[in-house]
């Protein structure tokens, strides 16, 4: 019976949905019949993703994320994340363990943590000059979207030390060499992928006058130029936030020539919402350490595939400026629907990489379907990439 | 002495009659928010077009600012499954989005908050007094969230300042109680972005609080959220939770 009068309930307002909206009173009565179903708080989440892209064998991943409190102050992070590609030429799979620490938090204000992090510095989108381990291993391709090789790149083993203050915090990171070089096996921890050299981060965050925060960076290594950074962010009424971050250091270009000089990288980035749901983010990307303009377009055969390496190695692009377009529509034309499109267009050789998505999501799972394309003359930063599909689904747990 | 006692009647007739909005939204606010640092479970069940889209889970942080006493809010995603363990953090405008996959901290909008659930969190957690200017409008009946007529003194609220997120708020309280019944939440042009009935009453703290909150889209009417509190209990939110940088260390204990 109670059943019943619920049915009844949901059904009496619906009745006055003809105009596609209810009296205030039927909403009243819709609310009565609300059923809470509480998720259980758990340490453990992760995530199975099944895709195919045209022309290829379906292929997938299955991640998974435990942070627990093993008893107060003390907390456990572990993340891991298993790739299918049962593509010819290659492992069939190929797992990533990302993260594997212990942090001590004696206090609110002090923490400790040991393993295997994953640390992430900037405020930008498509390019973090501050980010300084974002050469640490990608076991895996990742797609275009540049969220995808944050979140699947392995962590660094290190000692990291954060004092907290009321509006910022300064910390240290170490970060010892384990390996000298990468190991491909599927289930290896590649140590050498993360921690081929000795390094250290100081990190500072301060909070300015208004809105303005900024963060500050000390970065080193065996064998690395001292490499100061600063980003700042600021918000500008209220839709607007504005964004920058660079970084500089000596040192040769990525081909390893050209004078030691100081190279920096630099983002400058606006990102607005509109009250639609749209979310746009316009962003400059430069690269000190790219080859000039004609030195890159002169670059061929054995030279050229040495470069585009060596510039994937450290994670950033082969030319000096692009710029960066996302945007990201949520409620697309329909409630749990979102749309995302993502163009970089490199100012140097003109060249230009397009990606779009449709997804559905639901509270558990999503799928979706993506396309991308590169267009400009072959040997460009992002020709030669005929346009391909992608269809794709998410179960999370 | 007749004529002390006449015009201490006068005085309280004229005081029952003319109360002051100030201290009306002030009482309101009590009643919805206690005036120390508080944790509370927050559920939003999620309607379109009369059916449900989904229910959102978050667990609610909240301290009061030294300086402005308002609150600033960390919020947790428990639900759905595929945000779960994200956070967002609200200190006055500034605002803060964390994702454990990309250790990501992004600044984000006002207005990229309120696109989504977690922004029908802030109709609760926020101290109206400190932003607005009381104005009494008048005295009115009306339909309460539990369908009961009832006697409501009808505030006009005005921004007092534009760090807020709706610069112009109709707020009905109980003439009897203070309690808030209704709200509506206009923008800058008058526009109605939300209409809330707050009801379910149930002892919280030591105070009869509104359990559960009814929120209707003022831009689509058909989107409905129900928003239910529980768990809420006092506890200490250290200052340092309360910033970017702590973000990817917190976990709920």
């Amino acid at each position: 019976m109670p059943c019943y009068a619920s049915l009844l309930l949901v059904i009496v307002p619906l009745a006055a949905l003809a105009d596609g909206s209810l009296a205030e009173l039927d909403v009243l009565t819709l609310a009565d019949a609300a059923v809470s179903q509480p998720q259980a708080d758990s340490p453990l989440h992760g995530q199975l993703q099944l895709s195919r892209w045209q022309g290829s064998q379906w292929q997938g991943f299955a991640s998974v994320r435990l942070d627990s409190v093993l008893q107060p102050g003390w907390r456990a992070v572990l993340a891991d994340r298993l790739d299918f590609r049962p593509q010819a030429g290659g492992p069939a799979q190929v797992n990533s363990l990302q993260e594997a620490y212990l942090s001590w938090q004696p206090s609110p204000e002090q923490a400790l943590d040991v393993g295997r992090i994953n640390p992430r510095g900037g405020v930008a989108l498509g390019f973090n000059p501050l980010d300084v381990w974002r050469d640490s291993g990608l076991r895996t391709a990742a797609s275009a979207d540049p969220a995808s090789a944050r979140d699947n790149r392995l962590g660094v083993v290190m000692l990291r030390a954060q004092q907290l203050y009321d509006s910022g915090s300064v910390g240290v990171l170490l970060a010892p060499t384990l390996a000298s070089a990468a190991n491909p096996a599927p289930w290896s921890p590649d140590w050498g992928s993360s921690n081929r050299r000795e390094r250290w981060q100081l990190q500072a965050s301060v909070a300015g006058s208004g809105s303005l925060r900024t963060q500050w960076l000390l970065a080193g290594g065996a064998g690395e130029a001292l490499q100061p950074g600063v980003a700042a962010s600021l918000l500008l009424g209220d839709a607007t936030t504005v964004y920058g971050e660079a970084s500089t250091s000596r040192r040769h270009d990525l081909a390893g020539g050209g004078a030691r000089r100081w190279r920096a990288l630099g983002v400058l980035g606006l990102g607005y919402t509109a009250a639609t749901r749209l979310t746009l983010h316009a962003e400059w990307h430069y690269n000190g350490q790219a080859l000039a303009a004609a030195d890159w377009a002169a670059l061929q055969g054995a030279a050229y595939g040495r470069y585009r390496q060596a510039a994937q190695q450290v994670a950033l692009a082969p030319t000096r400026q692009q710029w960066f377009l996302h945007a990201d529509w949520q409620d697309f034309l329909r409630p749990g629907l979102v749309a995302t499109a993502m163009l970089r267009h490199d100012r140097i050789d003109d060249s230009r990489f397009f990606s779009a998505g449709l997804r559905w999501q639901g509270d558990r799972l999503a799928l979706g379907v993506n396309a991308e394309r590169g267009l400009g003359r072959p040997g460009s930063h992002y020709g030669g990439q005929a346009l391909r599909w992608q269809l794709f689904s998410n179960f999370y747990y | 002495m007749r004529n002390i006692l006449f015009t201490l009647l006068l005085a309280a007739g004229l005081a029952q009659a003319a109360p002051d909005a100030q201290q009306l939204l002030a009482a309101s606010d009590a009643i919805r928010n206690p005036g120390q640092s508080f944790s509370l479970d927050n559920t939003l069940i999620e309607y379109r077009n009369g059916r449900e889209q989904g229910q959102t889970q978050l667990q609610i942080y909240a301290r009061p600012a030294s300086d402005s006493g308002q609150y600033r809010n960390l919020i947790r995603f428990l639900a759905p499954l595929r945000d779960a363990g994200k956070l967002m953090l609200k200190n006055g405008n500034e605002l803060w989005f964390y994702d454990p996959a990309s250790k990501a901290s992004v600044r984000i909008s006002p207005q990229q908050r309120l696109l989504g659930q977690a922004a029908n969190g802030d109709v609760m957690t926020v101290n109206l007094a400190r932003d607005y200017r009381a104005r009494l409008d008048g005295e009115e009946a009306i339909q309460d969230g539990e369908r009961q007529t009832r006697a409501c003194y009808r505030l006009a609220l005005q921004a007092s300042h534009d760090d807020v997120t709706y610069p112009r708020i109709t707020l009905w309280v109980d003439a009897a109680n203070s309690r808030p019944i209704k709200g509506q939440f206009y923008s800058d042009s008058g526009r109605l972005l939300k209409t809330a009935f707050y009801r379910r009453y149930q002892l919280q703290l030591g105070v009869q609080r509104p359990s559960e909150t009814v929120i209707i889209d003022g831009l689509d009417p058909s989107w409905i959220t129900v928003m239910r509190i529980g768990n809420l209990v006092a506890r200490d939110i250290p200052e340092t939770w309360l910033q970017r940088d702590y973000l990817p260390r917190f976990r709920a204990e």
